[in-house]
């Protein structure tokens, strides 16, 4: 546990933390979409979300995908 | 009885060399430890963990520069290396005993501060040892890539000749800081390749503790140290280097050394810290020279830091720059000690001790990947190329939490001063280092070129995530988020590298020994073996592939150089055949998938009549033929490979 940092009362409005979390969850999600495990993959066709995500990971891979020289 | 302990199952002999010569790396160091600690009276808040931490990953500094005069003298046999590596493991472990006892209450102290917490944060802690103790599975990892094309079978050519010679074919290569590769050489000569391939383990928990102390130091707490090695796990950059016979976590674990001491000058300015930042950042310029832009500036930056306090509200200079200008000179000392064997090994090879500076062969140093337009994208999607990118040879990422913990950091309370925050100039350093890479070598996009300074960049997330789980209040919205998130992380990882990197198929079959080295490794293992078998000794391969591991000592001394290849593809027709007559060569190993175009120019199906072609190996991308010359269209005689009088070299000469 933390000794070393100085705890302040802050309470953070609301939507703050929502915004937060949602990018939180965005990036591990988006992580997931290109280099996730099969795993993630079966859970995802199971909500029947498989096709409209592989959709999206298709459209996102050429932008961060390069061969050499290219 | 020698003969016996090394005819041992892998799963006994493996461990055994592999703890050995951890023991022996963490020995040497607390033995150099303990000497320069004579020179400082004492050292605050520096753990008993973060000091073995230092001391194993000096004991891998200096045994490596002890390896090099070993080699360069002709000495680096089984016999002087195993009694060296004893000596110092059993010297160095009983002169820091007392430093082994003070870390075990320190374990104890962690071990009570986890069961105090959380499950939440139990969990993640536990989750992130397992995917620490997974990387011992990559052992059943096939060797492939970088590894045993030049690294690897660099260590097993050092470690069969007993000497510091080219590994043909890379020869202009050799001018690199041979930092790990001397080590997998030594593990090698222990009878023990597999105990190479996994040295990246204590390396890297290494890496983690130099790391967590870090952030000790930056303000954190167990939680944000917990959270910085599940960052460190986390990041495929780290995970692919897991037992791949590739060195860059060498440089990465040395940098980080050299990072943690750097900041210490500030709190614990002592000739110790100043001369052993000096060590390590020497260290990790041999083991990788692409530390040198982007570390030089940041420990500069830090050495500055630890002397402005000094600085600050100062009237009578003359003492002031007396002590920075002792202290800049007891750096530099350490800086050279660790240069120095590398320095002597150029000269000795290249008649240069800066190559590749100054030499003909700096091709590899001025590297371009990609062309103009991946180029800009790359640089213009700096965070997210680091974290989401796949491009050509980048070989993994950086940890996704990065990137998702970092809008915590507005959370973090301001410090009171930006420049007394630890926190806030490490961040600096680490950013500044990224962005001199970005400006030096844009397209050159690989983590691991520059991974130490990269992975400063987890301590800001994972200190503002554990502020935030420790300020937050209902509804405690981020907190859950963190641990949910990194929990996610943490398993979607290992499933990932589950069968890949941690626990592939051949990882039970090779510690009990029913598969062999080519049932693991594949297709370029069997072909290499089908020479091996078939070769007498000194017998000349011309080689047109990357791969070079496998051979025999004696055949990977006796391969086609550099400068043969080269005159090979200027020649064309029949001069072909006739280069390699001359040349001695005996078997032509063509790498399909690499060097297509030696085939084409070969012509195989057309060869002269007085070539006699029988094929030795054709499967997959590999096609070996034994050659056989019936009265060559001239009077010069081959040359041959042969073994020199009362040596273990074999070189080519004329007969």
């Amino acid at each position: 546990m933390d000794r070393q940092l100085e705890i302040k009362e802050r309470p953070l409005p609301i939507m703050v933390k929502i915004g937060v979390f949602f990018w939180m969850f965005a990036v591990i999600f988006v992580y997931l979409l290109l280099f996730g495990p099969p795993e993630f993959w079966s859970i995802l066709e199971r909500l029947g979300l498989g096709y409209f995500f592989r959709v999206w990971r298709d459209a996102l891979q050429p932008f961060l995908t390069a061969g050499y020289l290219e | 009885m020698i003969e016996t302990l090394f005819s041992l199952p892998v799963y006994i002999l493996m461990p055994v060399v592999l703890i050995g010569y951890s023991a022996a790396c963490l020995g040497t160091g607390l033995l150099v430890w303990n000497i320069l600690l004579q020179t400082t009276r004492r050292l605050d808040g520096v753990s008993a963990g973060t000091i073995l931490a230092t001391a194993f990953i000096l004991g891998e500094g200096i045994l490596a520069g002890l390896w090099l005069f070993l080699a360069l003298g002709g000495l680096f046999i089984f016999r002087i290396v195993a009694l060296l590596s004893f000596i110092f493991a059993v010297g160095g472990l009983y002169i820091g005993r007392s430093i082994l006892l003070d870390f075990k209450r320190q374990a104890v102290s962690i071990w009570c501060d986890l069961r105090s917490d959380s499950w939440g944060w139990q969990f993640i802690a536990g989750l992130t040892i397992l995917l620490c103790l997974m990387w011992f599975t990559s052992l059943g990892r096939p060797l492939n890539g970088d590894g045993p094309a030049f690294y690897f079978a660099f260590a097993k050519i050092v470690a069969s000749s007993h000497h510091l010679i080219h590994l043909p074919g890379y020869e202009g290569f050799t001018n690199i800081g041979l930092l790990g590769e001397l080590h997998f050489a030594a593990l090698m000569l222990l009878h023990s390749p597999d105990a190479a391939k996994l040295f990246s383990w204590p390396t890297i928990i290494a890496a983690g503790i130099m790391l967590a102390s870090l952030g000790r130091v930056a303000g954190m707490g167990r939680r944000g140290q917990w959270l910085t090695l599940s960052i460190l796990f986390t990041s495929s950059a780290v995970i692919w280097l897991s037992g791949d016979g590739k060195v860059d976590l060498f440089g990465a674990v040395l940098g980080l050394a050299a990072y943690y001491w750097a900041v210490q000058i500030r709190f614990n300015r002592t000739p110790l810290t100043l001369f052993i930042t000096g060590l390590f950042s020497g260290f990790a310029f041999v083991a990788k020279l692409s530390y040198i832009p982007v570390m030089v500036p940041g420990i500069a930056l830090l050495v500055l830091w630890g002397y402005a306090k000094d600085f600050k509200g100062k009237v009578d200079w003359l003492p002031f720059l007396k002590s920075f200008m002792g202290g800049s000179m007891i750096l530099l000392a350490g800086l050279l000690v660790a240069l120095v064997p590398h320095l002597i090994k150029n000269g000795v090879l290249f008649h240069n001790p800066i190559s590749p500076f100054g030499s003909g062969g700096m091709g590899w140093l001025d590297q371009g990947w990609f062309g103009e337009e991946i180029t800009r994208r790359i640089v213009l999607t700096y965070p997210f190329a680091l974290t989401y990118g796949s491009y050509w040879a980048q070989y993994g990422n950086l940890s996704p939490l990065i990137l998702a913990f970092l809008p915590l950091a507005f959370f973090l309370p301001r410090p009171r001063s930006w420049l007394s925050s630890p926190l806030v100039v490490i961040t600096f350093v680490a950013l500044a280092g990224l962005a001199i890479w970005v400006v030096y070598s844009p397209s050159v996009f690989a983590p691991r070129y520059i991974l130490a300074t990269l992975l400063l960049l987890a301590l800001l997330p994972a200190c503002a995530a554990e502020y935030i789980s420790l300020a937050d209040f209902r509804p405690r919205v981020l907190t859950f988020g963190v641990i949910v998130f990194t929990s996610v992380t943490l398993v979607a990882f290992g499933l990932s590298f589950l069968g890949v990197v941690f626990s592939p198929d051949s990882t039970t079959p090779s510690l009990v020994g029913t598969i062999d080295e080519c049932d693991r490794d594949g297709i370029y293992c069997s072909a290499m073996q089908a020479i091996n078998k078939a070769a007498q000794p000194g017998e000349r391969v011309f080689l047109a592939s990357y791969q070079h591991y496998w051979f025999r000592g004696d055949l990977l001394q006796c391969l086609s150089s550099t400068h043969e290849v080269g005159d090979f593809m200027r020649a064309s027709g029949d001069d072909l055949w006739l280069d390699l007559y001359k040349k001695g060569f005996s078997y032509l190993f063509i790498d399909k998938a690499t060097h297509t175009a030696f085939l084409e120019q070969l012509n195989v199906e057309n060869h002269p009549d007085w070539v006699n072609l029988t094929t030795v190996f054709d499967q997959s991308i590999v096609l070996i033929y034994r050659m056989d010359f019936a009265d060559p269209p001239t009077d010069v005689a081959p040359m041959i490979c042969q073994r020199r009088p009362s040596s273990t070299i074999w070189e080519v000469v004329s007969p």
